[in-house]
């Protein structure tokens, strides 16, 4: 069903059509939705069970459910499940139509008609038509930054009929849909969409059509989401991700804030909440509690050496860049954060084994390279003899790799100065300071649709890289036919990015949930999102 | 009387003056943009640049200053740019939990110390004597952190008596909301217990070797009234300087004790509003401290007004 779905997108008829709206019918029948549940709970023997609130925690309170001006997973996690989009990404991380059920392209792929789900209705009882759709649109265009990179592209979104879109682009653009499949392409009712503008939704404005809706906001301590009644679900059961059937199974959902890392164990262990994503460090420990599962995270980060190409930095050459990948030890990196074995993926990809249209294994040669001596020979080439290093305090993971860092290359006869500041201000200082560092660490998330999205690639982004065989590759990448053309360049790209090394992979981690063993049925999507996810009372 | 509150109404106009004024142009010297911080890795220069216009921050620094004064002088405190809402009623909303705690473990601190230390200054060497001596060195020597969790892995987790950490409000359902209290007001009680009854300790016996008591003695006073109409409240004085800053400190935020017990504090959102570079929230929390310190010393002295003479006739 998926690949069938996908090549009729990416073929040259470009038809999908009403073969999606017999299963909506079939789910929207039901009450106007899925079948949904009664506040009382009920039993099967095996399979869901409906009823209960499930708490789960974050650890921190963003301020907002708004996932177009807020990027914080803590955001995603929450938003997820009130807001939903044109279309989403599937376990497989290929866009699935969400509240479209067709989709026409022209032939030069420029003009898309969207036909609109009939019957969608939101939070405050109005029924979604393409004028909400284009509100929200031009919202995520403005306040959204990968809504901003969709926007060059883009000359008109208009609304011929209420359940029809049309988007005319000025060029083919190939990650069109998985773009607007993003969190941050959410759907509003078009007066909502038009009166926050560039601000956050408030409370009031928190108006989705997602499986549950906002109940209760208390500023810095939790977020309520109780169940919607009337939500309109899709009847693909298989598609898994954000995309598909989403049945509400959960009277409500609790988000509670909860930073302190042992709260959080302390919590689960005593059944204080149901779900959390805790650090590394605890892995252990929670596998070994009986009554503690542990899922792994769809996607997760690949953490990264950020390099900057300013001309005073010492890695404007090409040749320091490539000694520097020579005196990594990447497993040595790995090790130093804790993250267990089984979260790891040491392979050099800049996305996401999970995340297929963009997972590359081109390069993992020079990835795997480590020869200190052959980089110290590379360095003194370069002329490089002091690195100045700028490493994250908030994070302990960049301060342990930042030490490792440091020890590798004092051991090669360099010089290391550190600086050490919380992100915000090392952010600050590489911005304002552009010559004034060599190095510095991130991570990514693993889930970023098109390559021209990962930021450290991008010449706006701290380090400042620019390469034009890289804006070629992605103007290759933006007119690609198909996702196997598009497949082909994303090696293309990995590839060059592995021989000029505009920054350095250390490698991918997965991030994991535990769950409370009354938890079933969550998938481990990306989001968290806890629709089709149940409390089992037994 | 009417003398001392106007003083200490101008005494907090100045503070406040001088307060606000050094946490607003202190923010500002942090390293960070505050305008990235809130738009994030991923924006365009022109999305942080229309933040920067939104926060106000693309104006001279003294036309900031200006603004942000002339809209506390009519009691606006801003608008948060983390949880997008008036600064006010979310400052508000934090300080009930740390006043709760915060007074609480004050008020019963000082039940327990006063009659130890009397106890204590009354039986010396005894084995009273003894344990308080071991408590207090050891009371003060413990960090707050580590004594709430070992409190609770033992009564929390272990032995499920208390919950783990949590904030219900005790006003609204106290059979909820007490419980939640008890681990964190325990902790809070063993270091102020510890420091109030050594300083109680100290002032008594100081006090029992004074010479005005041995003429109350010579004078026939028996000796319960020697010491409970005399060096008792002399006693007293020095604590309740101790114990009135003791408590403005724990009225500024107990941050590592809100992040343990996950109590939506003051401390905590201080604490949060710093990394995300919210300047509302930092300079109206930290004005609202400003005012806790003021009024609580406004109160100190009050106390002083009643409980020594010299005070009064000066």
């Amino acid at each position: 069903m998926i690949r069938q779905v996908q090549s009729t997108w990416q073929g040259r008829s470009w038809r999908l059509g009403a073969i999606l709206a017999a299963g909506m019918l079939l789910a929207g029948c039901a009450g106007g939705g899925s079948p949904q549940p009664t506040a009382t709970a009920t039993t099967s023997d095996d399979g869901p069970v409906s009823g209960g609130v499930l708490v789960q925690t974050l650890p921190n309170d963003p301020g907002t459910l708004d996932m177009a001006v807020s990027t914080l997973q803590v955001t995603q996690t929450m938003g997820s499940n009130v807001f939903e989009s044109l279309f989403a990404l599937d376990k497989a991380f290929q866009p699935q139509p969400m509240l479209v059920d067709s989709v026409e392209m022209s032939d030069d792929r420029t003009v898309y008609t969207l036909g609109l789900r009939g019957g969608v209705t939101f939070h405050d009882g109005s029924e979604l038509d393409s004028g909400d759709v284009a509100a929200s649109l031009e919202r995520f265009f403005t306040v959204s930054p990968s809504g901003a990179g969709v926007a060059a592209d883009v000359v008109s979104v208009e609304a011929p009929d209420p359940l029809t879109v049309v988007i005319t682009l000025a060029q083919p653009r190939h990650s069109l849909l998985g773009e607007l499949a993003a969190s941050a392409a959410l759907i509003l009712p078009e007066e909502i969409a038009t009166a926050a503008g560039a601000n956050p939704l408030t409370g009031a404005q928190t108006i989705g059509t997602g499986p549950y809706q906002l109940g209760q906001y208390q500023t810095g301590q939790s977020v309520t989401l109780e169940r919607f009644d009337e939500y309109s679900a899709r009847a693909e059961g298989d598609w898994g991700g954000q995309a598909g059937m989403k049945h509400a199974y959960l009277d409500g959902i609790e988000f509670r804030f909860v930073a302190e890392d042992s709260t959080v164990v302390n919590g689960l262990t005593t059944g204080q909440w149901q779900m959390s994503a805790p650090s590394n460090d605890q892995y252990s420990v929670l596998q070994a509690n009986p009554n503690i599962t542990l899922t792994p995270i769809a996607g997760g980060v690949v953490n990264t050496v950020i390099l900057n190409h300013h001309p005073d930095s010492a890695f404007a050459d090409v040749e320091a860049r490539r000694a520097l990948n020579l005196v990594i030890n990447k497993e040595d990196m790995a090790a130093v954060s804790g993250t267990a074995p089984d979260l790891l993926t040491m392979t050099g990809a800049f996305q996401a084994p999970e995340n297929a249209p963009l997972f590359s294994e081109a390069g993992t040669d020079v990835y795997e390279s480590y020869d200190p001596e052959r980089a110290k020979e590379q360095f003194a080439t370069a002329g490089v003899d002091t690195i100045r290093m700028l490493v994250p305090s908030n994070f302990p993971q960049m301060v342990a790799w930042g030490n490792v860092l440091q020890q590798e290359l004092t051991d090669i006869g360099l010089t290391v100065e550190i600086e050490s500041y919380d992100l915000t201000t090392v952010r600050a200082k590489a911005t304002d300071e552009p010559g004034s560092w060599d190095l510095s660490l991130t991570f990514i998330s693993g889930t970023v649709v098109a390559p021209p999205l990962i930021n450290w690639l991008q010449q706006k982004y701290i380090g400042g890289y620019q390469n034009d065989e890289l804006d070629e590759l992605f103007a290759e990448y933006a007119a690609a036919e198909d996702a196997s053309a598009a497949k082909q360049v994303v090696d293309r790209i990995q590839q060059l990015v592995w021989d000029d090394i505009p920054s350095i992979v250390l490698y991918g981690s997965k991030q994991y949930v535990a769950l409370d063993k009354s938890v079933k049925g969550f998938d481990g999507n990306f989001m968290l999102a806890l629709y089709n996810t149940w409390l089992d009372a037994s | 009387m009417l003398g001392l509150i106007l003083r200490r109404l101008r005494d907090l106009a100045i503070v406040l003056v001088l307060v606000g004024t050094a946490i607003f142009f202190i923010v500002r010297v942090i390293p960070g943009d505050a305008a990235l911080a809130v738009a994030g890795d991923q924006a365009t220069p022109e999305q942080v640049e229309a933040i920067r216009e939104a926060m106000g921050l693309n104006v001279p620094l003294w036309q900031q200053y200006v603004t942000w004064f002339g809209q506390l002088l009519v009691g606006d405190f801003g608008t948060s740019t983390s949880f997008h809402t008036p600064v006010a009623p979310i400052i508000l909303s934090h300080l009930l939990p740390t006043v709760t705690l915060a007074l609480a473990a004050t008020v019963l601190s000082i039940a327990i110390t006063v009659p130890l230390s009397i106890g204590v200054a009354l039986y010396p060497r005894n084995w009273l004597w003894r344990t308080v001596n071991r408590f207090t060195a050891v009371g003060i020597a413990v960090p707050e952190f580590w004594l709430a969790l070992l409190l609770v892995t033992v009564f929390a987790v272990t032995f499920g008596a208390v919950p783990v950490s949590g904030w219900v409000n005790p006003f609204v359902d106290p059979a909820a909301g007490i419980p939640h209290l008890i681990l964190p007001i325990v902790v809070l009680m063993v270091g102020q217990i510890s420091t109030f009854a050594l300083m109680l300790r100290d002032n008594l016996i100081g006090e029992m070797l004074q010479p005005y008591l041995r003429t109350a003695r010579a004078k026939g006073a028996r000796e319960r009234r020697v010491f409970y109409r005399h060096a008792l409240p002399n006693a007293l004085l020095p604590a309740v300087t101790v114990v009135g800053n003791n408590l403005g400190t724990l009225l500024g935020g107990i941050v590592v004790l809100e992040t343990i017990f996950v109590i939506p504090g003051l401390g905590s959102l201080l604490f949060q509003a710093v990394s995300t570079r919210d300047y509302a929230i930092i300079q109206g929390a930290t004005i609202v401290i400003a005012i806790i310190f003021v009024v609580l010393n406004f109160i100190v002295d009050l106390i002083y007004l009643l409980l020594d003479p010299r005070v009064r006739v000066s």
